[in-house]
């Protein structure tokens, strides 16, 4: 028998105190791992949620939205300033405009007015952009019939779908769009196409310009695909605007990078824009989340400090009791080394057996336990969260509105707090169980080693005078 | 031989320092069994704990074989303590969850000894003080008081120590077993050629020692009477 073995041994010399020792410490243990678990799964969702938020980020003029508000667009100018900052992969600049009999097209909008524009049609751009007109032909608007303007689109490729709003952009007849090309060519909305007669090759006039559709698009809405989309470059000098820019979709190196992006942009350029990353639509959720993890972490180093503190005033308690023998162990040969060996070697006898104890204690209790916190925060989220879209949709993307189906930010943040919070459940993995048995080990080592260690520096003579 | 000069150990207490070994001197042929004769608080035990090194002296030297213990650092006093000393103790302060023979393992188990060799040696040490058979499977609570004696003297030759150390190791024995025991470590002093050093204030001890001291309040009053 080694020091190591009778340390265990040693463990078992009180059934009733090892018993004892065994509940109280594997309850703290199994509140640390059932902490831990909760931690590990509010951390995956966190990281899942960031995933899936992207890394794209929207910079528009400050105080405008779509075709509401008022003050300077931007330039390209400043889109070069902001694809020169760090973690920026790529910026994809949007120049939006509306046809109107104003700027003399021969389109008719696919879009009926319906209630909404008509009460719109006397407070002009108070709806998203809805700003009503004339069909070519009417003089003026008294009991006329009115028509919406159709939106135009400028981008520079036609594959990029973030910048328009869209979910999708499926070319149903013709082609697409040459990323680079200034001629005077656009792709149709569908259900704009149907409305005007147009198919890839014939011309349609705007801007006292004769334009050709190269092809028609779907993008599974009404309201884009009652919309046109041309060569940015095109567009902008077809509505004298020149090197303008209404928005630019920034998009981050990596999702971890997006606010550190919002950041820079912010500062770069300061108040002239309003930045919006779709990280800021989930601050809720994640928020929500981040209180989770906060909680579970106090509450898992409260666990660990609780346990070490038990093990430590329990050793104490064991090493003063034997106070007498271990001068006498001393008194023999013992060096204070092995001393402190079996003293550790049971203080990791009573972790061990507890941590089995604690991690059964932590399967049973890990859910229900995260179902509470979760619940707790969930209500709570839900709330802010609808509160937020109470107040109001706080403008859409370029164009004027958000597309019929997208909803607004408000929504969204509803909805991603509820999707980040639901379905949250713990699963115990090999990584916890490593963390929880290094945890336990080192309870043990500290736990045992101090009292152990200042037993074993004293002189045998005094150890064995019992004071 | 053993050799101490001028020892003194000193303790702090409420009403000032005391001194409970004063200036002792006393020198032991090896082999011999000395007594160290005196009443409760004369300084027997602290004479005893300065010897084996368990304290440390505020003055004075003590030698074994020209090597001064006092001098030693705390490495080479655990070794000191480990092959030179036994320690026989009044309430045998055996392990109470190891049994008899595990109890004599332990000193050779801190030398290093393999564990076979340790465990051949405590069985046969047990023999040699009169425990066979499944008393040395015993643990110390069923076992009686001489017993546990015994098992503590067994521990105490376990390393072949030069010199034994016996406070008061008759002081919980009824007379008969005393004087057993006695008679044991009489025994043992001269086929191991150890030398024994026990503290008592057993009268009956006397008559079986190489040479008494008597001891009062930290000073000889006789030094080295020859008594057998």
């Amino acid at each position: 028998m080694d020091s190591f073995t009778r340390g265990v041994r040693n463990a078992f010399r009180n059934y009733i105190r090892t018993t004892s020792v065994v509940i109280i410490l594997a309850i703290s243990i199994g509140l640390a791992l059932i902490m831990l678990i909760s931690l590990f799964a509010v951390n995956d969702r966190i990281d899942s949620v960031r995933a899936s938020v992207g890394t794209t980020i929207t910079v528009a003029p400050a105080g405008i939205r779509g075709f509401q508000g008022g003050g300077e667009l931007l330039t390209e100018s400043d889109a070069d300033t902001v694809s020169s900052l760090d973690h920026v992969a790529s910026v994809e600049q949007s120049f939006t405009s509306r046809l109107t009999t104003d700027t003399d097209t021969t389109l008719q909008s696919a879009i009926d007015p319906g209630s909404f524009g008509q009460q719109n049609s006397g407070s002009s751009g108070q709806s998203g952009g809805a700003q009503m007109s004339p069909p070519p032909g009417a003089s003026g608007m008294g009991g006329a019939t009115m028509t919406l303007p159709v939106m135009v689109n400028g981008v520079q490729d036609n594959a990029s779908l973030q910048s328009l709003g869209m979910d999708k952009l499926d070319i149903v007849s013709g082609e697409g769009l040459a990323s680079t090309t200034e001629d005077n060519v656009a792709l149709v909305g569908s259900q704009l196409a149907t409305k005007n007669n147009l198919q890839p090759g014939s011309t349609f006039t705007a801007f006292d310009t004769q334009i050709k559709v190269v092809g028609i698009f779907d993008s599974g809405n009404q309201f884009s695909n009652s919309s046109l989309l041309m060569p940015i470059d095109t567009l902008r000098k077809l509505a004298s605007s020149e090197g303008q820019i209404n928005s630019m979709v920034v998009t981050a190196d990596s999702s971890a990078n997006v606010q550190a992006v919002t950041d820079s942009i912010k500062s770069e350029m300061g108040s002239k824009v309003d930045v919006v990353s779709q990280l800021d639509a989930t601050s809720q959720a994640l928020s929500s989340l981040e209180g989770v993890k906060s909680i579970t972490r106090y509450s898992l180093a409260g666990a660990l400090i609780s346990a070490s503190v038990i093990l430590f005033l329990i050793m104490l308690m064991i090493v003063r009791e034997r106070r007498q023998e271990i001068g006498v162990l001393k008194a023999i040969g013992a060096s204070n080394v092995k001393i402190m060996k079996q003293f550790i070697s049971e203080s990791l006898t009573f972790t061990l057996m507890s941590a089995v104890v604690g991690t059964v204690l932590g399967f049973a209790f890990s859910n229900p336990v995260l179902n509470i916190l979760i619940n707790s925060s969930s209500s709570q989220t839900t709330q802010v969260a609808q509160g937020a879209f109470r107040g109001g949709p706080q403008g859409g993307p370029p164009g004027g509105g958000a597309p019929p189906g997208a909803g607004g930010p408000g929504r969204q943040v509803v909805s991603a707090s509820q999707s980040a919070l639901e379905n949250l459940n713990a699963v115990l993995d090999y990584r916890l169980l490593v963390y929880g048995l290094m945890a336990a080990l080192l309870i043990a080592v500290i736990g045992s080693s101090i009292p152990a260690w200042t037993i074993a520096r004293i002189r045998p003579a005094e150890a064995m005078s019992g004071e | 031989m053993i050799k101490a000069d001028g020892l003194v150990k000193e303790f702090m207490t409420a009403s000032g320092s005391v001194k409970a070994v004063d200036d002792i001197d006393m020198q032991v042929e090896d082999g011999k069994f000395v007594a160290l004769v005196g009443e409760s608080g004369s300084g027997k035990s602290t004479l005893l704990s300065l010897l084996g090194a368990l304290s440390k002296p505020n003055a004075g030297s003590f030698l074994v074989d020209d090597t001064d213990i006092t001098r030693l650092n705390d490495h080479d006093l655990i070794r000191y303590r480990r092959d030179s000393v036994g320690f026989v103790f009044q309430n045998y302060s055996l392990v109470p969850n190891l049994s008899a023979l595990e109890n004599v393992m332990l000193p050779m188990e801190f030398s290093g000894m393999p564990r076979e060799e340790r465990k051949k040696r405590a069985a046969e040490l047990l023999s040699q003080v009169g425990l066979d058979g499944d008393k040395q499977a015993r643990k110390p609570a069923r076992l009686s008081g001489g017993e546990q004696q015994r098992v503590g003297i067994a521990r105490a030759l376990a390393n072949h120590p030069r010199l034994i150390l016996a406070d008061e190791p008759t002081g919980n024995l009824d007379s008969k077993t005393g004087q057993n025991i006695i008679t044991l470590l009489r025994e043992l002093s001269r086929s191991e050629n150890t030398t024994i050093v026990a503290a008592t204030h057993d009268l009956s001890i006397e008559e079986q020692c190489d040479r008494i001291y008597r001891i009062r309040d930290g000073k000889f009053i006789d030094n080295g009477d020859d008594a057998a």
